[in-house]
């Protein structure tokens, strides 16, 4: 029995099929022909049917990416394959991949602390070209401590998504039943933290591993401390300083007398996850880990905590910023798709969308962080973060992270976590600890060639 | 004959030539790279071998270098002994013939078998104070909870405890499989001249077993210097650089911080001292076995 045809009756024989097929390819061709250039439709989606390959490190920005990605390949017909390994795994991939050149990613992060390193050996492509020629990226919309790191002279390499500023989140139940007030030095926190601690509350939360050294410069620069003399001029280490040995001890007391057992070996999710289920009085660190202790969805505490700049001391207050961007590694054989995702993932509707979204306050654009759903959302606990925010990176534009961007950083600041979880562990006091690591960094500058005064 | 000769080597050079690419030229590249200062981010330092033995020469003077060396002795010491005790013990009770013995066996085996990112993972949550059953237990017992992954004292003797955990088995196998190979004559002539179990076991059962147990160390002591994983996932070689062992130390060097000729330099000594051991292993313990 023969299928009835579907077409109202008429039978397409394979001839009139090509014949048509044969017709309609060439269309265009001919509306050129009448119509000249002009006449031609504008092309949507100029890269559709490409694929980008996106390496970057695990953070609730590109969580928050993922997303949204299908919305992406919608706008632009390109798919997205995203690796988001932990920040350490991050670096270590990311640091052999660009030294390699391979071209093996379209898109990947800039981490702060490698920008010096990444852009001084030309492993970053320039963006200016893009950014010329692409209003809607409105460079100036991002904030200048937000840039300032991703820039060498006038030059772009990067966009940032994330200005990690440094804030202090506090359970204000726990405050108010020891009759005290948020800490506003150091040294107040730590005469305070055997009030702070009952039961499983301990009175802080810090960051292990590898992290001590981004939590650790809030100490040092509030009692008068320095990493380098003035880098990147003057790269001699001060890491044995007066200052800095009493920064370092008190650091380490809060870690070995009132935090959370085995905090030492925490990673930053296991940091604020412990906030989160209300294990500790004060977590000092980045913007995007604090916040989540005021998370709808996932924090226990979220209506009794409140937020505040981190403490400073006899010096001041100087909190710490990280900006982490998007780059095109010089190697990436497709650019214009590899800054079709770039603009895309941080363009203004994107990070709105993402800050609205989920639990995301450390934006980098102006726009962003001044709109009224963002001053809305980001009040927690009588605390607008929006300001706070701003203020740090308004604070850290005034040249104290200098330190964190020179080409040597990584393995100085490696060295330096490890005194610091030296201290932190009782393996040494904080002054043989910091004056082993003055030591070990003053041979890492000299083997890199850098001219410094040794102690 | 000189014709066989000609065959022979016809035949042998594809495995040969084989084994060269795949075993010879990276060690020769290894050697090669550790004579030079060679820093990814610096390319002008490639095939610089101006000065060959200047990583060499660093090494006696980086603390964090010797410290490493520390480490990873304690580490193989005491994770090849413990392994070599508990696979001997073992195998001695299961050295019998019985389905349920079978059962056991098999299910000994199952830490070897795992991926070793994943034992690590295991291990890592047994020794996370908040989220661990052991410590639980040791809660509900009424005993100190420690931190083990941050405290410095207990933090190698975890790695040693999750690395044990994972290879006895190994020992356990070989030495499993030499026990059932052994002749029963011996043991049966030492039981009718009156010699108790203990004296089988000391004068009849070790000395035959110790071929096996020369080949197992030497397994397990050149496999103790790839405790890696353990290391990346449960400590990052702190806390400070009490379990950074030297081919974390290298890793570090290499990927962390860019600095491939020294990363190379100390994989050679790694490699040479690898070497060194077993050598001496073969030499000595082999020797006396060939001579009972």
């Amino acid at each position: 029995m023969r299928a009835e045809p579907k077409n109202g009756g008429r039978v397409t024989s394979r001839r009139s099929f090509v014949r048509g097929a044969a017709g309609l390819a060439a269309l265009p061709l001919a509306a050129r022909r009448i119509g000249g250039a002009a006449a031609q439709p504008a092309r949507a989606k100029p890269f559709a049917g490409k694929a980008l390959s996106v390496f970057m490190f695990d953070h609730p920005y590109p969580r928050a990416l993922k997303e949204l990605l299908p919305q992406f390949t919608e706008l632009t017909g390109i798919k997205v394959d995203m690796d988001t390994p932990s920040f350490p795994v991050y670096n270590q991939r990311a640091d052999l991949e660009l030294s390699t050149g391979s071209g093996a990613y379209d898109v990947m992060t800039l981490t702060f602390i490698y920008s010096g390193k990444w852009i001084g050996a030309g492993w970053a492509s320039r963006l200016n070209d893009f950014l010329a020629r692409d209003a809607a990226a409105d460079q100036a919309d991002f904030l200048a401590g937000a840039m300032t790191p991703l820039k060498s002279g006038n030059d772009v390499f990067a966009l940032p998504f994330v200005a990690e500023s440094t804030l202090m989140v506090y359970r204000r139940d726990v405050f108010e039943r020891a009759g005290l007030k948020p800490p506003e030095t150091f040294d107040e926190l730590l005469a305070d933290a055997p009030k702070l601690q009952s039961g499983d509350v301990k009175a802080y939360m810090g960051r292990g591993l590898g992290g001590f050294h981004w939590i650790w410069p809030n100490y040092l620069f509030a009692y008068g401390g320095r990493f380098f003399a003035d880098p990147p001029r003057d790269m001699t280490p001060m890491l044995s300083s007066a200052e800095s040995i009493k920064s370092a001890d008190v650091f380490g007391r809060l870690y070995r007398e009132f935090s959370v057992p085995g905090v030492q070996s925490y990673t930053e999710p296991q940091s604020s996850t412990g906030m989160m289920e209300g294990r500790a009085a004060v977590y000092i660190d980045a913007l995007a880990w604090v916040g989540l202790a005021a998370d709808p969805a996932k924090s226990k505490v979220k209506d009794r905590v409140g937020f505040a700049l981190p403490p400073g001391g006899p010096a001041g207050r100087f909190p710490q910023v990280a900006v982490h961007g998007l780059q095109i590694p010089a190697g990436a054989k497709q650019k214009e798709v590899s800054w079709e995702f770039i603009r895309w993932a941080t363009s203004k509707e994107v990070m709105s969308k993402i800050t609205e979204t989920v639990t995301y306050p450390a934006v980098t654009r102006a726009s962003v962080l001044a709109s009224s759903a963002y001053r809305q959302k980001y009040n927690w606990g009588g605390a607008d973060i929006g300001a706070l925010h701003g203020s740090v990176l308004k604070q850290a534009g005034a040249g104290y992270m200098a330190y964190r961007t020179v080409p040597e950083y990584p393995p100085i600041g490696d060295r330096v976590s490890i005194a610091l979880s030296e201290i932190s562990t009782g393996q040494k006091p904080a002054a043989q600890a910091m004056r082993d690591a003055q030591r070990d960094v003053e041979g890492i500058l000299t083997k890199a060639g850098r001219s410094i005064r040794k102690s | 004959m000189r014709r066989r000769e000609r065959v022979f080597v016809v035949l042998l050079s594809p495995a040969l030539l084989v084994l060269a690419v795949v075993t010879l030229a990276p060690f020769a590249f290894l050697l090669l790279t550790s004579l030079t200062p060679l820093n990814l981010a610096r390319p002008a330092t490639w095939w610089d071998l101006s000065r060959p033995l200047a990583n060499f020469a660093e090494l006696p003077e980086d603390g964090r270098f010797l410290n490493s060396l520390g480490v990873q002795l304690r580490l193989s010491f005491f994770t090849v002994l413990a392994q070599l005790l508990l696979g001997l013990g073992a195998a001695l009770l299961l050295n019998r013939d019985s389905r349920v013995l079978e059962a056991v066996r098999a299910l000994f085996i199952i830490p070897m078998v795992l991926p070793p990112i994943v034992v690590a993972i295991v291990w890592k949550v047994l020794f996370t104070p908040d989220i661990s059953v052991l410590n639980w237990s040791l809660g509900v017992v009424g005993l100190p909870q420690p931190a083990w992954l941050a405290d410095a004292r207990l933090a190698l003797p975890a790695i040693i405890v999750a690395d044990v955990w994972e290879w006895f088995p190994f020992t356990l196998l070989m030495l499993l499989a030499a026990l059932q190979m052994m002749p029963a004559e011996p043991l049966e002539a030492a039981r009718i001249d009156g010699a108790g179990p203990w004296q089988v076991f000391r004068h009849v059962v070790l000395p035959l077993l110790r071929p096996a147990i020369v080949v197992t160390v030497l397994f397990r002591l050149i496999e103790s210097v790839k405790a890696f994983p353990l290391i990346f996932i449960m400590t990052g070689g702190g806390p400070g650089t009490v379990t950074e062992a030297t081919n974390y130390y290298a890793f570090l060097q290499g990927f962390n911080y860019s600095l491939i000729g020294f990363s190379a330099a100390i994989s050679m000594v790694v490699l040479a001292g690898t070497f060194l051991v077993s050598y001496v292993i073969v030499r000595w313990v082999g020797a006396q076995v060939d001579v009972e």
